[in-house]
């Protein structure tokens, strides 16, 4: 990101009754700091499908008063940082692999299965103990219609798909998480 | 009511009546796509001429009550799809899974066809 970045900070109170609302205003801070890109339509439209993303996530699964988002808007690419002192990031039983906690162990590494289906996986590739980078696959398909194994939970696919970089990070010293969120304009 | 539905050449066109297709309506939304499928209707449409955009938990939604559509010997099909919704249903890859026509007098002739 260049020099020339302007940052805007809210506050998301983590009631779905305000999700739109706050996806609107936070998408119009945009709108107004990228006007006359060629592009702002599509970019608008990324940033409101991965705050709506991060937004339900926190309403889903963060079980915490509020989530504070920094918004930062460069002349070659976007920051959403999404912060809050909710439930770390659940890594469940997955496969062959038991539930793992924070900070995750030394002999636990390279890359690890979220979840997927016949279509797409999503994986974190673990960066250090208490950082994950999130990224997908698609699948070759080879079978589809009457007979399909599909994953009913899309959220983080669709964040991870969206963007350049996807990353969460956990202190567990302060018990902060860490959802940040990188694309390309 | 998310869904307002009516019948056209035993099909059931089901149009999904809010803008916000997000996770506070998402349980309620299933539920009455559910009911539709338990009661044995065959070929379901859904309408999202109204809906201005949708969320993971509304494609969960959609995705559970897809299986047990299949499970139920039924189709679903979706129209009127805003091309941000459309977006995300490539994105997620939910093109693959769902009959994806631009009107309900396509969906209709297809419905009719199975």
């Amino acid at each position: 990101m260049s020099a020339n970045v302007i940052k805007k900070v809210s506050a998301f109170n983590n009631n779905a009754d305000d999700l739109w609302p706050f996806i609107t205003e936070s998408s119009t801070f945009f709108e107004q700091q990228l006007a006359g890109n060629p592009k702002l339509s599509k970019i608008t439209s990324k940033v409101k499908m991965i705050l709506t993303e991060l937004l339900t996530n926190s309403i889903k699964h963060g079980a915490v008063v509020n989530s504070v988002f920094n918004f930062f808007a460069g002349v070659d690419s976007i920051v959403i940082e999404k912060w809050d002192h909710g439930q770390p990031f659940y890594l469940k039983a997955f496969e062959n692999r038991e539930a793992l906690t924070w900070p995750l162990e030394q002999s636990v590494s390279g890359s690890l299965k979220i979840y997927s289906d016949d279509f797409a996986g999503l994986y974190a590739e673990i960066t250090d103990p208490c950082s994950l980078r999130f990224y997908t696959e698609d699948y070759v398909i080879t079978q589809a219609g009457a007979s399909f194994n599909i994953n009913e939970h899309f959220g983080l696919m669709i964040i991870s798909k969206l963007s350049e970089s996807f990353t969460y990070r956990y202190n567990p010293e302060t018990g902060t998480n860490l959802f940040s969120v990188n694309f390309v304009l | 009511m998310i869904l307002k539905t009516k019948e056209e050449d035993g099909v059931i066109i089901a149009e999904i009546q809010i803008k916000e297709a997000n996770l506070v309506l998402a349980e309620q939304f299933k539920k009455e796509l559910l009911d539709l499928i338990n009661m044995g209707k065959n070929h379901i449409v859904l309408d999202f001429r109204n809906v201005e955009y949708v969320d993971s938990s509304f494609l969960g939604s959609m995705v559970s009550s897809l299986k047990m559509a299949i499970a139920n010997k039924s189709d679903m099909a979706v129209i009127h799809l805003n091309k941000d919704i459309e977006d995300l249903f490539n994105l997620t890859r939910l093109n693959k899974v769902f009959n994806i026509y631009p009107n309900k007098r396509m969906a209709v002739m297809a419905a009719n066809k199975f």
